[in-house]
């Protein structure tokens, strides 16, 4: 064989094994995420999405153009979304597609995408622009489409529930039933609106039995709840179905800015019998409350909304085991005084600073500071806001009769007195989900909500998915706006002149020096 | 071997340094990325601490830049007759070959060490990444080593600096572009897998994010091991002729 032969031979063997080693490589990969916040970290559940997927999920993100060049989200929301296109192995694939740019308005609208009006800051100027920024999952012939992202935190959680659901064509619904009067539907949109997609949400109505396909169901506020409504919750529970109560110990009547105590009220007395007291009292603490502006985040003080601290929450339970903080407006404390068959845990509790106010709730933010400095002396320490309780639990209708109303022919003739193997969650706190969370806390209400209807449908796993933190990504660190524009100024002609200029003169010393150096070993070699 | 590529690496930096090529490429980046940044993308007033949109320009700078500092590289020793006397020498051609990537990218690093200054800087404005700078850093670094591994071998095909330059130009930039015909056309997933799989600029995506992927890593790097082999076995053939 001549040399030449052997060559070539040597230099194919060398391009296989190239091509061997790179197929390898990408079989057996991994990505280390050195972002401080773990920004693009998914959890193992998304992950190993993949592997439930028979056929190929195919994702298409709608994004104005413009809006990628003025606010970060887009591309953080592109991001993640090419995370599940990279662990998926070819299952997950994305498209970004731009609406405008490419004009498919009829495709959008066939989605039901549409523009969003969406804040920017433009030269320090807060404005607001019309944007698309929704996704389209596909799965076979099946879609699931979220319409608009407006906030990173709840994303991957909507994501991957979503592409399970579509993918196990599993719907999972959340009935709501509103138990007081002066709430409405609408006051829980944003919180149906962040439900969808991974939950169809339908509205139960008060005294009427439990439909049948509600995986899991909302009782929020407890006010005008009598015994004839609470009889098809009970027996919801005693055929094994799952509840979320979110209750008021004490009623806050905005108006005049003052609280009355809920006592004798039938579905209090009903989840004492499933063993969790709400009391009629109002817990207070100390720690600022974060609220939302145009501007921003700001931190203020008032007692009785009160912050969930990450110190005092379970870290055994799911649905805390990455809690992300919740804010608790006007919160009863719950005590658990368990029955038998019945285990619970208060999983969410108030910091070892907060108090509680037996009587005379006088919720105006000005003289609200002074209640809890008083009430600290007596009553200083941890209180709890959210139970779990699961087991068998004793109807509590057990010991009563069916109830009726008057001039009405008998609804019910049945009951079951003890419940199969169940979960219930207790929030101390009615308004909870109402549209009060959007003016605080950045969500992460709506993720413990989230993660309590995730538990309490036996999804544990998806609880893996931490609430992510949004994170500050602007360039106003200093607010001054003449010492801001002195510093870009700076920050300008050091990059664009004298960083280039300093290179060029250290080209231009060498060469002197060189020439010298010549010049001398010429002078030297005369 | 080691001592031969140092030896190598040292003579074609000093070349570099020599000429006024190395300072009149870095200070040009340099003024270019600046330009890029704060006058076309008017990154202070559009007030996002992400420095994306500068290294996602790196990539397309590269077309130009890296066959600026490759192109005298073989081409010049072929033109001046210096190439036969340096195969006699008692170096090995993948000595050679390595000791040229070696100082092309030494060269590369030390370019954007000076462009450190930028993000320093801006962090007076703002809170970045640093994280996500530090993979944006290290995705240029290997990017750059992949772009001068091609960039030597078209120089080592090449008798004429210019052709060297256009070549290599016009190479890198088909394996940069490549992925975005997948965003201009709809392409069967198979042949847009195969292109992104190709395509420089598809794998420096993540390093952009702030993500450090073995696939991404081992790509720049078998690229580059292949084109300095085939290079290597350019200096081979050549013997032969």
């Amino acid at each position: 064989m001549t040399k030449r032969m052997q060559e070539i031979i040597i230099s194919g063997l060398v391009l296989l094994v190239i091509l061997f080693i790179g197929f390898n490589s990408a079989v057996y990969f991994f990505r280390l995420d050195i972002t401080e916040n773990k920004m693009f970290t998914i959890t193992d559940v998304s992950k190993n999405l993949f592997q439930d997927i028979p056929e190929q999920v195919h994702i298409t993100y709608y994004v104005s153009e413009k809006i990628k060049n003025l606010h970060p989200l887009p591309l953080q929301i592109e991001d993640m979304l090419n995370e599940y296109a990279a662990y998926s192995k070819g299952k997950i694939t994305l498209t970004v597609k731009y609406p405008i740019k490419q004009k498919l308005e009829n495709e959008t609208q066939a989605l039901n995408i549409y523009p969003i009006s969406f804040p920017v800051q433009e030269q320090g100027e807060y404005r607001e622009i019309q944007v698309y920024m929704g996704v389209a999952i596909q799965y076979l012939d099946k879609y699931v489409v979220i319409p608009f992202i407006n906030q990173i935190e709840t994303l991957e959680y909507e994501l991957t529930s979503s592409i399970r659901n579509l993918v196990k064509n599993k719907e999972k619904v959340v009935g709501i039933l509103l138990g007081r009067s002066d709430l409405t539907f609408q006051h829980y949109q944003a919180l149906v609106e962040k439900f969808s997609p991974t939950f169809k949400v339908e509205q139960v109505a008060r005294g009427e039995d439990i439909p049948e396909n509600i995986s899991v169901l909302f009782v929020l506020g407890n006010a005008d709840l009598n015994e004839f409504d609470l009889f098809p919750i009970d027996q919801y529970i005693m055929r094994g179905g799952k509840v979320l109560f979110a209750v008021e110990g004490v009623n806050v009547n905005l108006q005049y800015m003052v609280g009355f105590k809920l006592e004798n009220q039938p579905l209090l007395n009903m989840l004492a019998r499933y063993g969790v007291v709400v009391k009629p009292e109002l817990v207070v603490d100390n720690l600022p409350v974060p609220i939302r502006d145009r501007l921003g985040i700001i931190m203020q003080r008032y007692p009785y909304w009160v912050v969930a601290h990450n110190d005092f929450v379970s870290k055994t339970n799911p649905i805390t085991s990455k809690f992300g903080g919740a804010v608790f407006y006007w919160a009863s404390p719950l005590e658990l005084k368990l029955p038998d068959d019945v285990e619970g845990e208060l999983i969410v509790n108030s910091t070892d600073q907060s108090a509680v106010i037996k009587d005379q709730f006088n919720i105006r933010p000005d003289q609200v500071m002074v209640q809890y400095e008083m009430a600290k002396k007596d009553s200083m320490q941890s209180y709890g806001l959210v139970a779990v309780v699961n087991g068998s639990f004793p109807s509590y209708f057990s010991d009563k009769d069916i109830p009726f109303r008057k001039g009405e022919d008998r609804k019910w003739e049945d009951k079951e007195t003890k419940s199969i193997h169940t979960r219930l969650v207790v929030v101390g706190d009615a308004d909870i989900g109402a549209a009060l969370f959007d003016t605080t806390n950045l969500y992460s209400n709506i993720v413990l909500l989230t993660n309590c209807a995730e538990w309490l449908s036996n999804d544990d796993d998806l609880l893996q998915i931490k609430n992510r933190s949004a994170q500050s990504m602007d360039l106003y660190k200093i607010q001054d706006k003449e010492k801001r524009a002195n510093a870009a100024g700076i920050i300008y002609v050091l990059n664009q002149f004298f960083v280039p200029l300093l290179v060029i003169g250290i080209g231009v010393w060498r060469y002197f020096s060189r020439k010298k150096k010549q010049k001398l070993y010429e002078q030297g070699s005369v | 071997m080691l001592a031969n590529i140092l030896t190598i690496t040292k003579k074609e930096l000093k070349s570099y340094y020599n000429s006024p090529i190395a300072y009149i490429v870095k200070a040009v980046f340099l003024v270019f990325m600046s330009l890029w940044l704060f006058t076309v993308n008017q990154f202070i007033p559009r007030g996002i601490a992400d420095l994306r949109i500068y290294f996602m320009m790196i990539p397309y700078v590269f077309i130009f830049f890296i066959p600026a500092i490759t192109m005298r590289s073989w081409a010049e020793e072929r033109k001046m007759g210096t190439e036969e006397l340096l195969l006699t020498l008692p170096f090995k051609e993948y000595e050679l070959v390595l000791g040229k990537f070696m100082a092309a990218f030494f060269l590369l690093v030390i370019m954007f060490c000076a462009s450190l200054v930028l993000p320093v800087s801006l962090s007076a404005l703002g809170d970045f990444e640093w994280g996500q700078i530090i993979a944006q850093y290290i995705g240029v670094i290997l990017f750059g080593g992949a772009c001068i591994s091609v960039g030597l071998f078209v120089s080592s095909l090449s008798r004429n600096q210019i052709i060297s330059f256009i070549f290599s130009a016009l190479t890198l930039f088909l394996i940069i572009i490549i992925s975005e015909v997948n965003r201009m056309i709809e392409l069967p997933l198979v042949i847009g897998n195969f292109l992104n799989a190709l395509s420089f600029n598809y794998h420096f995506e993540a390093f952009s994010r702030g993500l450090i992927d073995t696939r991404d890593i081992m790509y720049f790097v078998l690229v580059s091991g292949f084109f300095l082999y085939l290079n290597g076995k350019v200096l081979v053939f050549r013997k032969w002729l």
